[in-house]
């Protein structure tokens, strides 16, 4: 079982969205610093695809600080790199993009946009703060 | 290379069953056959085990003429296919018994350690095993011995899900050290894993190129006049399966880059555009354009 959440969509890069959907897990707290992480073998097996391309997003990750390769104990998760905010950017680019696009489409205004953004967000975040 | 194809022809009777097929395939490539039934798949695979020999052209697998391997190459090749003929009366540990002094090169750990992993039945007879076990024995005895290439014939056909999985993690385990070639039409499945695509279609090789180019190359697109429809023109090259209606036209482009230059090609041939969206294609979408483009005779 990976211990993120995944779900491949055929026709674009696995690479790709194997990196981002880890990204998104530890940037969440999903996925804890210290937590052990499946190895190549392991990733590959779960997700079904090719040991190599596992090894490359692992690699990759390791290289950008989201996992820690620990002698003898194997790959763990890392502690979320610091520049949180021009991550968390990157990560929402295509959600960004995809509303940006629809909302162009619709003929809605940027007013409009984010009214409709704040509503939801306070439906989802608004609760808990109490 | 670990296999090199040069030109291979095959004919059955009047019918050319593979024509002229050109195809080299480097180390540790895991690599995809695609194509409709009857598209040439299993006979170049079967050229390239010398199970068939060709009527033209050569083929070379780890360094030698495909029509002179011998034991020293075939120890290093596995192969499964869809339809085996099995020596239905031995047990499977009879079955293993045998395989096993055949090469030089098992590993006895190893076999144990599949055949648990793939729920293998100890004292059962292969020829009382149901197809999905058959494949799963024939997949074990292909990958005992650590195989420099793996050759696969629609090993998935006939699965349920539960062993298409079991079986794919059993290839999967390979994938590190061997080359694969597979040829299926468990397309989903491969697209997570396969490594290069070949299409072939009524015998010929239509392309081989790594996966990452052929899905960025693939889009679905669909396209909002801005006014009067243009009468219709000649398709540009490269776009398949094109068709719309009123305002609204759609297609696949195969050459796709960017959507700067597709909408300006799309100006060009539908006249002034209103609106454009492209979509990636998923390896079975792809297949499945290519497969109805060429039955109605389009070149890509």
């Amino acid at each position: 079982m990976t211990p993120f959440r995944i779900s491949l969509v055929p026709g674009k890069s696995i690479f790709d969205q194997v990196v981002f959907a880890v990204t998104r897990a530890v940037l969440g707290g999903a996925l804890v610093a210290g937590q052990p992480f499946p190895s190549v073998r392991m990733l590959a097996a779960d997700l079904k695809i090719h040991p190599n391309t596992a090894h490359k997003v692992i690699q990759h990750l390791i290289h950008e600080g989201w996992l820690e390769s620990r002698p003898g104990i194997g790959t763990v998760v890392g502690e979320p790199p610091t520049a949180h905010a021009s991550e968390r950017r990157k990560l929402l680019r295509d959600e960004v993009e995809q509303l940006v696009v629809e909302a162009v489409r619709v003929g809605a205004d940027l007013d409009e946009v984010l009214d409709a953004i704040r509503t939801r967000w306070d439906s989802l975040n608004g609760p808990r703060e109490k | 290379m670990i296999v090199e194809c040069r030109n291979l022809t095959k004919r059955f009777r009047h019918q050319e069953a593979v024509r002229d097929l050109t195809l080299s395939v480097p180390q540790y490539a895991a690599l995809a056959l695609v194509g409709a039934n009857g598209a040439g798949k299993s006979t170049t695979l079967r050229m390239m085990l010398n199970i068939l020999a060709p009527d033209s052209g050569s083929a070379r697998v780890l360094g030698v003429d495909s029509v002179r391997l011998r034991e020293n190459e075939l120890k290093d090749i596995g192969y499964v296919c869809d339809n085996p003929v099995l020596p239905g009366r031995l047990t499977v540990a009879q079955y293993f018994d045998y395989l096993r002094s055949l090469y030089p090169n098992w590993d006895t750990p190893f076999e144990r350690k599949l055949r648990d992993r793939l729920a293998l039945p100890t004292h059962q007879r292969v020829g009382s095993l149901s197809h999905g076990m058959r494949v799963k024995l024939l997949l074990v005895g292909a990958l005992a011995y650590h195989p420099k290439l793996l050759v696969l014939d629609e090993p998935l056909s006939g699965l349920d899900p539960l062993m298409r999985d079991e079986v794919l993690e059993g290839i999967l385990g390979q994938a590190e050290e061997t080359t694969i070639i597979i040829s299926s039409h468990e397309l989903t499945e491969l697209e997570g894993f396969a490594t290069q695509i070949a299409f072939m279609d009524q015998g010929r090789l239509l392309f081989h190129e790594d996966i990452e180019r052929t899905l960025a190359r693939f889009r679905e697109v669909s396209v909002t006049l801005a006014g009067e429809a243009r009468p219709p023109q000649p398709l540009p090259r490269h776009w398949l399966a094109a068709e719309g209606t009123g305002p609204m036209r759609r297609f696949v482009e195969s050459s796709f880059r960017d959507e700067r230059e597709l909408a300006d090609k799309a100006a060009a041939h539908f006249g002034a555009i209103q609106h454009l969206e492209t979509r990636a294609m998923s390896l079975r979408d792809i297949s499945k354009t290519l497969m109805r483009a060429n039955r109605a005779g389009f070149s890509t």
